[in-house]
Formats: C-alpha cells, structure tokens, sequence
C-alpha cells in the first residue's frame, strides 16, 4: 500500500478531541426545549478510529457538527488539543475546518459539473488561487489510491461507488488529521459500502489521522477501534465499548 | 481563494435558465442602445443634409413642409414664389449665393429637380464623380443613387402631389404624364451627399420652366445660369440662399418674413423636431429603464430560487471549509458572468437593431444614417453591468446565509 498518496508532506500529529459536558439545546415554540444531544464527557485519542452507532435521530450527526465546528453547542466545551473549537470565531472555525477535518458525507455532494480531479482539489481554492504544484500532484496520487482511473471524467457520469471514492479523495487532500464521516456507506450497495469502508479506514490509518464514523451499518463499525452509541441525544454505556 | 471552478460549474448547471437570463439582459441592453444610437445617427443624418441648405425661401405655408420639400425631397405641392424673389435676391449684396429649387416632374421614381449648375455642385464644393455638370438645357446629372446611367436620355413625367415614388421604378401614373416632348441627357453622376438629393435627378431649372411653357427666364437663349434677365420670371416653389454672414441670415428671414414669405434656417426647424424628438426619446428610454428595473428583478428572482435548490451546496462548501465569503463569490460571480455576457451580446444587439432601422429609414427616405457605437452606449451598458451587479449581490447575501448544518440536512 503506497503510503505517499495519503500521508501530508509534513503530518502534523492527530490530537486529543475532548467533549466535556457538551449539549446541544434546541429550543422549540411552545413546547419544552429539545435536547439534541448531552454527553458527560468524550475523549478520543489522537489517531482512533471512532465509530458512533444509534438509530435515525439520536444525535449522531449533530455530534460530527458539534465536532467539526459547523453547529455551536449550547453548553460545554469542544477542543481539539489546545484549541477550543465553540470558542473560535467563524472565520477561524472555517480555517480550522480546512485545514484540520475532512468530511465525507451520506450523498455524496460532489459538484456534478465538475471533473474528478476538480471536485477533489475543491478544498484548495477556498485558501489560494492556484493550487500548489505538489497539491495537485497529490490529487492525482489520492484519485488513484481510491482506485479511479480518469481524473478528468465528469462527475455526474459517476456510479454512486465511484462517487464516494472521489468523495473520500476530496475529504484527504488537504491531509486532514481528523475524518468525519457521516453515514458513508448508507447510500451505497453492500459491495461498494463495504470497499469504501476498506478505503476510508485504511486511509485514514495510514495517515495518522483521526477518523469519526456516524452509521448504522455493523460491518463499517465492526472495524472501529472504539465504538460510542447514543440514544436520544445520550451515550449508552451498555453497547459503548 | 478562487471560486472561479464553482463559478463555472454552476453556470453550466445553470442550462436553459442561464440562456435565459443572458437574453433578458442582452435585450434590456438592446433596447436602450438601440435608441440612443439610432436618435443620434438620425440627428446627425438629418443635420448634414440640412447644410448645403442655409435659409430656405418659399411662399407663405408650412415651414416644416418647405423643409421636407426641399432638404428632404419629400415633394408637395408647395405655393410658388414670385419669380421677381430669385432677381431681388441675386442682386442683394448680403446674399453669397442663391439658386433656385424647382421640382414637380419625375423620372423612374426619381424627382426631377430644376436649379444652377452652381447649386448642384454645392456652390462648388462637389464635382462630379462621373461625367461632368450640366451645361445647357436638356442635360442632366444624376445624384449618386440615382438608377438612371450617364449616357442616357429620358423624357420626364408630370409629377402628382402625394403619389408615392419609389426611386428606380415608374408608376402608371408617371407613364400616364410623360413629357414626350422633353428629353434630357444624362451627362454626369454627382458623389454621394448621404442626404435625399442622392436619389434626385438635377437639370438646369430652365429646361423645368420650358417643359411648363413658362419660358427660359432670360432674354436669349445663349446660356444658363444667372443673370436670369427675361423680363418676367416664371415662379418657383423655393429658393436656397447662402448668406455672406451670420447677421445677413437673421436679416434676411426677418425682411422675408416681413414680406409675407416663407423665411427659415432648416438647421432651425430641424432643432424644433428633435425637440419633440428628443421628448418622444426620453418617453422611450425612461419606458426602457423601467423595462430594465423588472429584468432585474425577474433575474434576481430566479437567482435567488436557484439559490435556493443549490443550498446543500453551498452548505456541502462550508463543510469543507470554505469561508462564507467564498460562497457569496461564487453565487456573486456567477450571476454577475451572466450579467457581463449579455451586456456585450446586447450591445452587438442593439447595434445591429439600430443598423436595420437605419437601413429601412434610407430605404425610405434616401437619408444615410450610419449607425456607430459612441461612448454613450458603451456608458450604458456599463451602467447596466454595475447595476446587475449590485442586484447579483441579493442572491449572494441570501445564499450565504443561514446554518450550514440546516443547508445540508436539505
């Protein structure tokens, strides 16, 4: 396994993300607020791979927000070793979030216009015009790596398979040291959710990286080195190990 | 950052609502181009013509019909003058130049004009671009437009009031009132003047009054041209004077206005009808700018909706860590893409709109009226890239709202 494609220039090592006494509180009209999510507190060490279980609902992709910054918490504190990520402004959460976490999600969100090699250099035009020249190599080497074999094929003309490759692609080029994933392989056959599942652990061990997986699906978190699950917005500690 | 891939990625997603959006634009840039850039070819087409014409004389009637008459061709029965004015002004010293217009007879479509060699040559300041100027009776020169060849001979016909003529064709009216005893010569070809007279057949106005039976205007029959020393003058529908002096001018419309008589400066009438014109072209173009306003607000609308459907894109962008302001580019540069692309496409337009009313207005009316692209127009067109510009910010700003995590959960 050739190690270069996923692995940054200079890798920065993974972090210790800690959630302490973190809740997300949706308040409703008329009725009595909505608790999407309470956790006492969760520590996940630098290069684990973090499986979160539980049904439709429970909070699982309002924690990967909580994580990856897109969403504030109502109470709590969310750091990423030194960082405090609710306390950062949002320009500096979106840096944080280029530079740090990459994201794969259920459908995909490819920009069907696009070529493969433009949808996976996507994160390196939110910072500089012209993406480096070891950027670019980079995306090509990454495309390969998930087994694609034409960088200039349209989007659109992918199969739902080829698609989250590219997707995972996209999620490493900047060489991410946290992965979030949000139900990747629910979209997908049993066949090709089973071989993203391959790519997306692999790849994420390979480069030293954290990895955050959201799913139901028992073959993608059988492969987890830990697994949480939530239940209306909590951690149950009985099917956590 | 460089949204410039998004951008194009999301025109092209764009399909038959972008071709849309351009052709609202391009038209709505059209229009205003279209008229601006016609009113001042019109002006500038009409001016010219009127300079070879000084101050005008005819009897008492319409100033605006002795100008149509006699600029613009457009023949009318018009009162005729005594033709003592032709004497008396030839002999007035504030008076350069005079020369009289006689018209009535047709050939082909084309009026046959009666006047000096000295006026068809625009007190000299055109020779003929063919042949040579008319000598004595029963020669012609033709304007440059004109369908008839030097070298050729024709016999005019009577011309009726109000008949409508198309140059290069007889009517069976005119063949009905052929002059059969008449026969000119065509001798030479005059360059062309970009006015009506292009079309128009010049003879020396003694050969008109002869085919009339009105005499020749002088005492022999040795030449043509003033003197014209006959003892009675036959009469004329009009008289073009070239006065020695701005002062001369103004004096000489006041005496002739004094004396009952059609006195006018055509430059001057002509500033009465773009006064109208011009009231008739701000109607126009405020009608056009309003029509603009609601381009703008039909094209923002649909921005906005598409907007709209792309909102887990745009959230999917901030995901990736894409700052907000990336975002409102994109949907900003996008917009305003469209917004450029027909801006140019309407300028072309409505150049190309401006040029065939151009071309059906010679068609008919004889008057050049070239068409040019001035810095107005590309004014405008700038003005309207500016203004859809701003409005593309609307779309922007609302796209880049709201909650990522509430745009990808669709």
């Amino acid at each position: 396994m050739p190690n270069i494609a996923v692995a940054p220039e200079a890798p920065a090592p993974a972090e210790t993300l800690t959630l302490d006494a973190v809740a997300v509180v949706h308040a409703r009209k008329g009725n009595a607020p909505f608790e999407a999510l309470r956790l006492d507190r969760l520590d996940v060490a630098p290069a684990t791979a973090l499986g979160v279980s539980g049904p439709s609902g429970a909070g699982k992709s309002t924690l990967l927000h909580i994580v990856a910054g897109l969403a504030l918490p109502s109470e709590g504190a969310v750091t990423w070793g030194a960082t405090r990520i609710d306390r950062l402004g949002e320009g500096a959460r979106d840096r944080w979030r280029r530079e740090t976490v990459g994201f794969v999600f259920q459908d995909f969100h490819l920009v069907d216009e696009l070529s493969v090699l433009d949808n996976v250099l996507l994160p390196a035009r939110f910072a500089a015009f012209r993406a480096a020249p070891a950027l670019r190599a980079r995306a090509h080497a990454l495309i390969e790596r998930v087994g694609l074999a034409d960088p200039a094929r349209r989007a659109a003309r992918l199969s739902r398979g080829e698609r989250q490759r590219v997707a995972v692609a996209r999620a490493l080029l900047m060489g991410p040291r946290l992965i979030l994933a949000d139900e990747p392989t629910a979209s997908l056959d049993a066949a090709n959710g089973h071989e993203v599942a391959d790519l997306l652990v692999a790849t994420a061990r390979e480069s030293g990286a954290t990895l955050i997986v959201a799913a139901h699906d028992r073959d993608l978190l059988a492969r987890m080195d830990r697994v949480v699950a939530l239940r209306a917005g909590r951690l149950d500690p009985e099917t956590t190990r | 950052m460089n949204p410039i891939p998004m951008i194009l990625a999301d025109l092209r997603g764009l399909k038959w609502i972008g071709v849309v959006i351009v052709a609202l634009v391009a038209i709505a840039v059209a229009v205003g181009i279209a008229l601006g850039a016609q009113e001042r070819a019109f002006r500038h087409a009409s001016a010219t013509a009127a300079s070879d014409f000084p101050l005008v004389i005819g009897a008492a009637g319409s100033p605006t019909q002795l100008v149509l008459s006699t600029v613009y061709l457009r023949l009318d029965a018009l009162p005729l003058l005594d033709g003592e004015t032709l004497r008396r002004y030839g002999a007035d010293e504030r008076v350069a130049a005079v020369a009289p217009i006689a018209f009535g007879d047709v050939v082909r479509g084309h009026p046959v004009i009666g006047t000096t060699a000295d006026f068809a040559s625009r007190w000299g300041r055109l020779a003929p671009s063919e042949g040579r100027m008319f000598a004595e009776e029963g020669e012609a020169v033709v304007g440059s437009a004109a369908t008839i060849a030097v070298g050729e001979s024709f016999s005019p016909s009577h011309g009726r009031a109000g008949s409508a003529a198309h140059p290069g064709e007889a009517d069976p009216e005119e063949k009905a009132h052929v002059h059969g005893e008449v026969h000119y010569t065509v001798v030479g070809r005059m360059p062309p003047t970009g006015g009506p007279w292009d079309r128009a057949v010049m003879v020396p106005v003694e050969s008109v009054w002869e085919t009339h039976g009105l005499g020749n205007g002088h005492q022999g029959e040795d030449h043509i041209g003033a003197p014209f020393d006959a003892e009675k003058l036959p009469g004329l529908p009009a008289l073009v004077i070239k006065p020695k002096s701005f002062a001369a001018a103004y004096q000489l419309r006041a005496e002739g206005r004094a004396k009952g008589l059609g006195a006018l400066f055509p430059a001057e009438v002509l500033v009465e009808l773009y006064a109208v014109l011009g009231d008739v072209g701000r109607i126009l173009k405020i009608a056009s700018a309003l029509d603009d306003g609601l381009v703008f607000l039909a094209v923002t609308a649909l921005l906005v909706t598409v907007g709209g459907l792309r909102r887990r894109r745009y959230a999917m962008l901030r995901a990736l860590g894409a700052p907000r302001r990336f975002v409102l580019a994109t949907v900003w540069g996008s917009a305003a893409t469209l917004v450029a692309i027909g801006c140019l496409l309407g300028l072309g337009l409505g150049w190309a709109a401006a040029g065939l009313v151009s071309h059906l207005l010679t068609a008919e009316t004889g008057l050049a009226v070239p068409v040019r692209l001035e810095a107005p127009d590309f004014l405008w067109a700038g003005l309207v890239f500016l203004a859809g510009s701003l409005f593309a910010l609307v779309p922007a700003i609302v796209a880049g709202r709201g909650r990522v995590v509430d745009g990808l959960a669709g």
